[in-house]
């Protein structure tokens, strides 16, 4: 760890937060603001909590004499995606009752509410505690939200996989009361336990840090993206273990080459009980030797480099008392979801539907998401997953139901996906809401999609696959780096171009243009998607084929992300 | 003229038939710079004889007669100060005039003092739905009571101020008239009624009461006794100002629109906070076309206004009143020809109001069409009136500037959309660069103690806010000790926290000590500032005993009343939750000018 002295302001408001209260009771009830206290800003992320404001109205507002129109964005944890119908039902009315903007799907498998005021922050949250769900550590410098495929085909591996990834979210749960006290009225104890935190210790992480559990063949939770990951290797239909990676990450910053994003290494396999253990040296691990000084290098992936592999390797073996063994061999097919209806292994049905940017909301004249999703929720005997890529899965549909899901669906037009580069497709929130967004994402995909899909048609090769992701800003939050063709907002209708991602999520893309219009990435991509239609081989994704071809040099490791960039750029 | 001046008559306090002639004769050759000079020279010779007779007996603020001279006793209630520039425009006439005149506020003024009197001369406002000045609440009230004195033998005569655009118009005025006929007072002059124009009005009464009271230097209005004074407050020097900012500061979802209007000065503009601005404004196009439809008139054609031709449509735009319902103008179109049933509906019990409530004068045209020419259409209306606004900003903060903060009125009539001509002609017709006139009201019953470290309590809710923003600024400015506490409510937090930003500025740096509010529309029950005041009580009572003044600005038909009531609840706390002691006390802080109102 580096000197005292030159630690970042948000370690020293961790410190002063005494385990993550601040001053947020305060900040609750002034009512001079919508806003909280500054230093409050980074506690109540540990709550699940950001302070947003709308960026379309800054200016207006600020003309009016107003404060700009804070409001606050709230993302449950709900561990592997999976919530009950009535969880679903109580969730939708909070979002109803208390979000400017309904309920959204994120791209970890949480949900997250939009544009919650000051003043319905508690009701919220409390109204989640009812439900028996909790906004705890859903952001800050910990671990986050614990994804796990909600891979439907086999039953019985997912429900193992997914209690593994409940109790190691359980596991690595802040300790702190403060969420009680704050938000439920909880009971404040006199005397604390003299180790609040025995994982996490006063200061919480460096970072925030990843988790994802992935059952291939299907890499939808993108686990090569995730500080710490888990690879089911299933022999028969059973669980042996994981192959355990570590180190991967998205977020960058323009213009400063320190920072990239990069993808896990192995460190190894493990057997299921040993899940815990190595989490927690590794989480350990990470609080110990992350870097305090600077954020833009605190995250898992930069401590790796700055320790190097094999050192890194042995402290955690250290910490966990045991040696990993060689790592399983692993294949991916593809990254996103499966869509539509799957039977699982033991004759249940599981349907992936397909929602745009994970909004639950109705279209004008369009698909009722939220209201087909309700009539759903009410006669669903099983349970809802949501997906890493926004989407949900009615699961546990049983034969008998089927035909009564199926009708509910398409009498709220809930169909698939208009193509496959529409479903392939993943965009973050951006803006007008994320104080960190250059341009916008979600509100420019379907534009994108449509745009590009009419090239793909254009040269013959309608209903094409493709990873292709936007996103407003390079921290990364709809995982761009590892698509086949990624946008990274630079400023309004300008974008920086990456290509040569792979299909599966396991290689990382490289920078092809920088800071270039809407329009001429369309140019581009017209001129490229031409080439591809000739000269493609038989199977040839496109991302392979950006790279076989030349046109953009391949991205082996992380560290090399900035390399070998073209002049052209 | 001397001499005469010494033998005057005390009882009639008339001149004999042979002392006017004598003084005519004798100033009938004068210029009028002449007998300015003469009316000067008099007045001086009265106020010798007042010093000579010793010390001053009457009331704390009241200006004692002289043994020896007939007197006229002035009366006023005010609450914005024009009933007290009018009171004491007629005290300097009056003494000119060789009267040993008497000024006497309202406020502390018993029942039992005025009935001692012999010859009162009362100047009184009405505000909101009939309602008295502060100042006049107590009088008022003892006149009216079971055992209040009698006044036999007492002379009166009463200008009432009012606004014709409500219906319970120069209320005030007339329930004073009755409640001294009542108890014996001789009416000698009747009631006059003053509207929001009113100078011309109170000239003629000045006049009235001074020739009936025995002063006859003259037989006819517009002599030059009567012109040495001029009116003193009214303060109608416009001058010009250029518009430098005209925003919105309510959110883009608000239900309200509210603008802040920044205009820069042109030459010095003496004010001070608490005072308002004064404009003439256009009205808008939309509503004129309205009325010219509503009329049946045609926008083209010429009309005769005050011996000029002009089109019908610049007549409604620039010069008259278009959209309020003034009494004089209901009583002038009722009898247009064609105009059937309005005179027996305003003939009845409430008739006024009912007509008043149907909102703008083109609804009152719409239900009772006339066929009248152009002409007399045009001549039933009123003058465009200049409006008033409370000022914004303080002279310390912005010298060469002066800010308003204006709502737009709007009311809806059989379902179409109305705007209130004036402020919407503020709000859409102000561009920046515009030049316009202004001239400012002083407001002398609204000012900022001028102990600077006294410390405020200041209640504010929606536009009310305005003159605190301007305390607040020049007390910034002073680097006062006092500290202040603002009251301030409106619909909804996120929209209508009117300068949200400046008061968090102000928290910050500690010019504003704290902030209450009452948003009423965010929650299920609504709140209002006397909710948030009443759950303030104890820390309330702490401020006033330590000598803080409260001001309370805004709505004066359900707000102040509302704030009074809480107040009184307050101080009643501590008489065991009696409210009369409460009231008493109120009415202690309102007379040393610890409890102050601007409200309309």
């Amino acid at each position: 760890m580096t000197q005292k002295d030159t630690l970042s302001p948000v370690e020293g408001i961790k410190t002063r937060s005494k385990h993550l209260r601040g001053t947020l009771e305060h900040s609750l009830v002034d009512p001079v603001t919508g806003a909280i206290a500054d230093d409050d800003t980074q506690v109540s992320k540990f709550h699940g909590i950001y302070q947003q404001d709308d960026r379309d109205r800054r200016a207006e507002r600020q003309r009016q004499k107003l404060e700009p129109a804070y409001s606050f964005m709230i993302r449950g944890r709900l561990p592997g995606g999976r919530c009950t119908p009535e969880q679903w039902l109580a969730i939708e009315a909070l979002g109803t009752q208390y979000a400017a903007t309904g309920v959204r799907l994120t791209t970890r498998q949480a949900f997250q509410f939009h544009g919650v005021l000051k003043g319905a922050l508690k009701p919220t949250i409390q109204g989640i505690d009812k439900a028996l769900l909790d906004t705890i550590a859903a952001c800050g410098d910990v671990n986050r939200n614990v994804m796990c495929s909600p891979n439907p085909d086999l039953s019985r591996v997912h429900r193992e996989v997914d209690s593994l990834a409940a109790a190691l979210s359980a596991h690595l749960t802040p300790q702190t009361r403060a969420y009680h006290e704050i938000w439920l009225d909880g009971e404040k104890l006199t005397d604390e336990p003299e180790v609040v935190e025995p994982i996490y210790g006063d200061t919480y992480l460096p970072r925030k840090f990843k988790t994802g559990f992935v059952i291939p063949p299907q890499n939808d939770v993108d686990v090569y993206t995730q500080d710490l990951g888990f690879i089911a290797i299933v022999e028969d239909g059973a669980l042996l273990g994981f192959n355990v990676t570590a180190g991967g990450g998205m977020g960058s910053t323009h213009g400063d080459n320190k920072t990239f994003p990069r993808l896990a290494d192995t460190l190894g396999f493990i057997t299921p009980d040993q899940v815990l253990d190595t989490a927690t040296a590794i989480v350990t691990t990470q609080r110990d030797f992350g870097n305090r000084s600077d954020r833009k290098n605190a995250r898992l992936k930069y401590t790796i480099e700055a320790m190097g592999l094999a050192a890194f390797r042995e402290q955690v073996e250290t910490r966990q008392r045991f040696s990993f063994a060689p790592a399983r061999e692993v294949r991916f097919s593809q990254s996103g979801d499966r869509l539509g209806w799957v039977e699982a292994e033991d004759g249940v049905w599981h349907f992936g539907l397909f929602i745009p940017s994970g909004r639950v909301r109705d279209h004008e004249q369009g698909p009722q998401y939220q209201t087909g999703l309700i009539e759903i929720a009410k006669i669903h005997k099983g349970e809802f997953r949501l997906t890493p890529n926004q989407n949900l899965i009615i699961a546990g549909v049983r034969v008998e139901d089927k035909a009564l899901v199926a009708g509910l669906l398409a009498a709220h037009g809930l169909a698939q996906p208009t193509s496959n580069l529409a479903a392939g497709a993943l965009a973050c929130v951006a803006l007008p809401t994320c104080a960190l967004a250059m341009a916008d994402a979600e509100r420019f995909l379907p534009e994108l999609t449509d745009k590009v899909e009419a090239l793909f048609t254009h040269h013959g090769l309608p209903d094409q696959s493709l990873s292709m992701r936007v996103t407003g800003c390079p921290n990364g939050c709809a995982r761009p780096f590892v698509a086949e063709v990624a946008l990274v907002g630079k400023a309004p209708r300008h974008y920086n171009l990456y290509l040569g991602g792979r299909h599966d999520g396991t290689r990382l893309n490289k920078l092809y243009r920088e800071n270039i219009s809407v329009e001429r990435v369309l140019e581009i991509l017209d001129e490229l998607i031409a080439q591809y239609a000739k000269a493609r081989r038989a199977g040839e994704r496109f991302g392979d084929y950006c790279i076989r071809s030349g046109v953009i040099a391949e991205t082996k490791a992380g560290r090399e992300f900035h390399d070998d960039v073209s002049d052209a750029a | 003229m001397v001499s005469g001046t010494a033998t005057l008559p005390r009882s009639s306090g008339t001149l004999t038939p042979d002392q006017i002639a004598a003084l005519e004769s004798a100033i009938a050759p004068f210029t009028p710079d002449q007998l300015i000079w003469t009316s000067g020279y008099t007045a001086g010779l009265a106020a010798a004889r007042r010093v000579e007779t010793g010390p001053d007996l009457s009331p704390a603020n009241g200006v004692s007669a002289v043994a020896g001279v007939p007197e006229l006793t002035i009366v006023y209630g005010s609450q914005t100060g024009h009933s007290e520039s009018i009171a004491t425009a007629l005290h300097q006439a009056a003494e000119q005039a060789g009267f040993a005149g008497k000024l006497l506020n309202m406020s502390g003024l018993s029942a039992r003092k005025l009935a001692k009197e012999q010859w009162i001369a009362l100047v009184v406002s009405t505000h909101g739905e009939g309602d008295p000045p502060d100042d006049a609440v107590m009088l008022l009230e003892q006149l009216r009571r079971p055992r209040a004195p009698k006044f036999d033998g007492v002379k009166f005569s009463v200008l009432a101020l009012g606004d014709s655009s409500y219906a319970q118009f120069c209320q005030t005025g007339k329930d004073f008239e009755a409640a001294l006929q009542a108890l014996g007072a001789e009416s000698v002059a009747p009631l006059v009624e003053c509207d929001v124009d009113y100078q011309a009005a109170a000239e003629q009464w000045r006049e009235r009461v001074l020739r009936d009271h025995g002063a006859r230097i003259g037989d006819t209005a517009g002599r030059p006794a009567l012109q040495v004074v001029p009116p003193v407050s009214t303060g109608l020097r416009e001058s010009l100002a250029t518009v430098v900012a005209n925003q919105r500061i309510t959110g883009s979802r608000s239900s309200k629109i509210v603008h802040h209007v920044e205009l820069a000065i042109n030459a010095p503009l003496d004010y001070q906070p608490g005072d308002s601005l004064g404009l003439r404004v256009a009205n808008p196009d939309v509503v004129v076309n309205g009325l010219i439809n509503a009329a049946g008139l045609v926008a083209t054609d010429e009309v005769q206004l005050d011996g000029t031709s002009v089109s019908v449509f610049e007549a409604l735009k620039h010069s008259l009143e278009v959209t309020r319902i003034t009494g004089p103008f209901l009583d002038a179109y009722a009898q247009l020809d064609g105009v059937a049933d309005l005179q027996t509906q305003l003939d009845e019990p409430s008739g006024k109001q009912a007509v008043m409530a149907l909102g703008h004068i083109a609804d009152v045209v719409g239900r009772f069409p006339h066929a009248a020419s152009a002409q007399a259409f045009i001549d039933s209306l009123r003058p465009l009136q200049h409006r008033l606004y409370s000022i914004a900003s303080a002279p310390l903060e912005t010298p060469d500037e002066v800010h308003l903060t204006v709502a737009e009125v709007r009311f809806e009539v059989d379902g179409a959309d109305r705007h209130g001509a004036v402020s919407h002609g503020v709000i859409d017709q102000f561009k920046e660069g515009d030049e316009i006139e202004v001239f400012v009201e002083p407001n002398t019953r609204f000012r900022l103690p001028e102990d600077t470290s006294t410390d405020l309590i200041m209640i504010g809710p929606g536009t009310g806010v305005a003159p605190f923003r301007s305390f607040v600024q020049e007390r910034a400015a002073q680097e006062a000790r006092g500290r202040h506490w603002l009251f301030f409510g409106d619909r909804t937090f996120s929209q209508d926290f009117l300068y949200q930003a400046e008061w968090q500025a102000h928290l910050r740096h500690g010019a504003l000590t704290r902030i209450d509010l009452a948003f009423s529309r965010d929650q299920q029950t609504k709140v209002y500032v006397q909710d948030r005041l009443r759950a303030q009580a104890s820390e309330l009572l702490e401020w006033i005993d330590g000598g803080a003044a409260i001001y309370v600005c805004g709505d004066a038909s359900a707000m102040a009343p509302d704030v009074h009531a809480a107040l009184i609840e307050i101080l009643a706390s501590r008489h065991d939750g009696d409210l009369d002691a409460g009231a008493a006390d109120l009415e202690t802080l309102r007379r040393e000018r610890r409890y102050l109102r601007d409200v309309y």
